[in-house]
């Protein structure tokens, strides 16, 4: 039995050296990974190790696999992970985690296996923006379903538009209607005073009155051509729409405003109406449109063009008015009833503002953190 | 037909490219490059049909309008003279440039320039002293403007201070509650187009 002894001993030394020989040192940083980061929009790989060495070693991170190696800076060793962004999604990365003690001495230098950044089914970091999506839709789809009549208060600029009209057939003369400059048919601007225009272009058919449109841009105006078109046909006479005063002048700012001054000087319109998205033209236009004595309302979610049509026109639709003004029009308790859930959703807003005040008077900066998230 | 189709587009493609911001499949972030895509071409037929427009009503005005017949003729003229020079060439030097830097140019400066002369009139009138709110308006309007010029540090170092404020402060806070409101009432229009709710931007009745 004795021989056996010491063979049996050689053995489980040999077992313990290969055991400690496939377990790495401890200066070798454990488990390095990259992975794709989860519910994002691609480009980001998340990359981690577990640390087994004192906290005052730094990680020194090299990203390989691009054109060439692109160092990422030292990490505390403690930190266990760093997020690498702005990568392109579908090319492999490796990583290269280079292990240096206080001194600056390289310890030990270990690679994570490839890994490839992808997008998600659902980008988590716009979950705040589609809650509150998900709510603004909510209220609107439920004020507007409900559709209920409601008592809006009078705007004076679009009670003012029916007389408006009324003097211009009194007096024979047109009514010029302007979407502006800078409108475009994407901009909920734009299809507010499309809104307009089309209620504009029903009331003129019904009062016999020529409506003069003049437009910086074709799409615009093949909308304006048919919302005409269909208000005279609505009020059952078609025969009153003339194609001809709906059409393109040209798409330069300044020639723009030449045009339409020139329109404002020989046509001598009774009416105009200047509801859009105006620049620079605003106070050319409408100073114009005052000088040949036309009754004036305008209406712009522009806050820097407002304060020129205060001073110039008769009336102003003020940023929301103009929203609102097609409801208003319309009695519609569909468009009534969107019009009260933005009336909520102000009010929500007003109430957020004070709540915001109050906890940044009184530093609560978690609530005010929670705000800011937003 | 005539209206439900636009409309089914419409809200198809709303609900679809509001979706594809949350969900950045690839799929979605090609669809969405499409769609600007086709905005592009959307625009790029629109100037087609600008121009067309432009040509037909101004040949009408020559031949029907005798007083405007020079006017019509001149603008057919310009739009023909730069329709051949762009199709020669664009470049630096080429003659579709010169025609802008030389005829263009100074033409929109000039109307640009007439906004100095409309700023003065229009403040004439709104200035005016009428009422309590217009003298609150003048009285305001003359600090920004001397608090705005060396000389207002002159008068009094207060001035400057005064007109940074009523532009930082109760300025800006009026102009944040009209954003607030145009905010919504984008949202608001969005969604009443979107859910077919608004059509008379595409001539249908309410």
């Amino acid at each position: 039995m004795m021989p056996a002894r010491p063979g049996l001993f050689a053995i489980v030394l040999w077992a313990a050296a290969s055991t400690s020989a496939a377990a790495p040192p401890a200066s070798v940083l454990q488990a390095p990974h990259a992975a794709d980061r989860p519910w994002d929009k691609g480009g980001a790989l998340v990359v981690t190790w577990q640390n087994t060495m004192p906290v005052d070693f730094t990680v020194h991170v090299r990203r390989l696999g691009g054109a060439e190696p692109v160092a990422l800076g030292p990490f505390p060793i403690s930190s266990e992970q760093f997020i690498d962004s702005g990568l392109t999604s579908g090319i492999a990365y490796v990583y290269e985690l280079a292990v240096h003690d206080p001194d600056g001495n390289q310890v030990s230098v270990v690679r994570t296996s490839p890994a490839q950044p992808r997008p998600n089914l659902f980008d988590l970091s716009r979950a705040d923006e589609a809650i509150l999506i998900a709510l603004l839709f909510a209220v609107f789809l439920w004020g507007t379903f409900r559709g209920s009549p409601r008592e809006i208060r009078p705007i004076a600029g679009v009670t003012a538009m029916e007389e408006a009209m009324g003097r211009a057939v009194e007096m024979g003369k047109p009514v010029l209607f302007s979407i502006g400059w800078g409108a475009q048919l994407d901009k909920p601007a734009t299809l507010a005073a499309l809104n307009l225009f089309g209620y504009i272009a029903r009331k003129a058919a019904s009062y016999g009155a020529r409506l003069l449109f003049p437009a910086h841009d074709a799409v615009i105006m093949a909308a304006a051509q048919e919302s005409a078109s269909a208000g005279a046909r609505l009020e059952g006479r078609p025969e009153l729409y003339r194609e001809e005063d709906i059409y393109y002048v040209t798409g330069s700012q300044f020639g723009y405003a030449a045009a339409l001054d020139g329109i404002l000087c020989r046509e001598k319109p009774a009416a105009t109406f200047w509801i859009g998205t105006f620049a620079a033209e605003s106070l050319i236009l409408s100073e114009t449109g005052n000088q040949v004595g036309a009754v004036q309302i305008a209406g712009t979610d522009s806050t820097i063009q407002l304060a020129f049509f205060l001073v110039t026109c008769d009336y102003t639709l003020i940023g929301e008015e103009m929203f609102a003004a097609s409801a208003y029009l319309t009695r519609d308790p569909k468009a009534q009833g969107a019009l009260w859930s933005q009336d909520v959703l102000k009010v929500v807003v007003a109430t957020v503002l004070v709540v915001g005040l109050v906890a940044a008077l009184l530093n609560w900066h978690a609530v005010g953190n929670f705000l800011r998230g937003f | 037909m005539r209206l439900r189709l636009p409309l089914f587009l419409v809200t198809g493609f709303g609900v679809a490219l509001l979706l594809q911001y949350f969900i950045p499949l690839p799929a979605g972030q090609a669809f969405y490059s499409r769609a600007l895509e086709w905005m592009q071409v959307i625009f790029a037929a629109g100037l087609l049909l600008g121009g067309a427009n432009f040509a037909r009503l101004h040949l009408k005005r020559a031949a029907t309008r005798k007083d405007e017949r020079p006017y019509s003729l001149l603008a057919l003229a310009a739009l023909a003279t730069m329709l051949v020079a762009g199709a020669v060439s664009i470049g630096r030097d080429s003659t579709f440039l010169w025609l802008f830097d030389n005829l263009q140019a100074p033409m929109q400066q000039t109307v640009f320039s007439l906004l100095a002369f409309f700023v003065a009139t229009a403040a004439y009138r709104g200035f005016r002293l009428r009422s309590v709110e217009s003298g609150l308006l003048l009285s305001v309007a003359l600090i920004v403007m001397i608090g705005r010029i060396p000389v207002g540090e002159l008068i009094s170092p207060v001035l400057p201070q005064a007109a940074s404020w009523l532009v930082d402060v109760p300025a800006v806070a009026a102009k944040r509650g009209i954003l607030i409101g145009v905010g919504l009432g984008s949202v608001a229009v969005s969604l009443r187009v979107i859910l077919g709710v608004e059509r008379a931007w595409l001539g249908g009745s309410q």
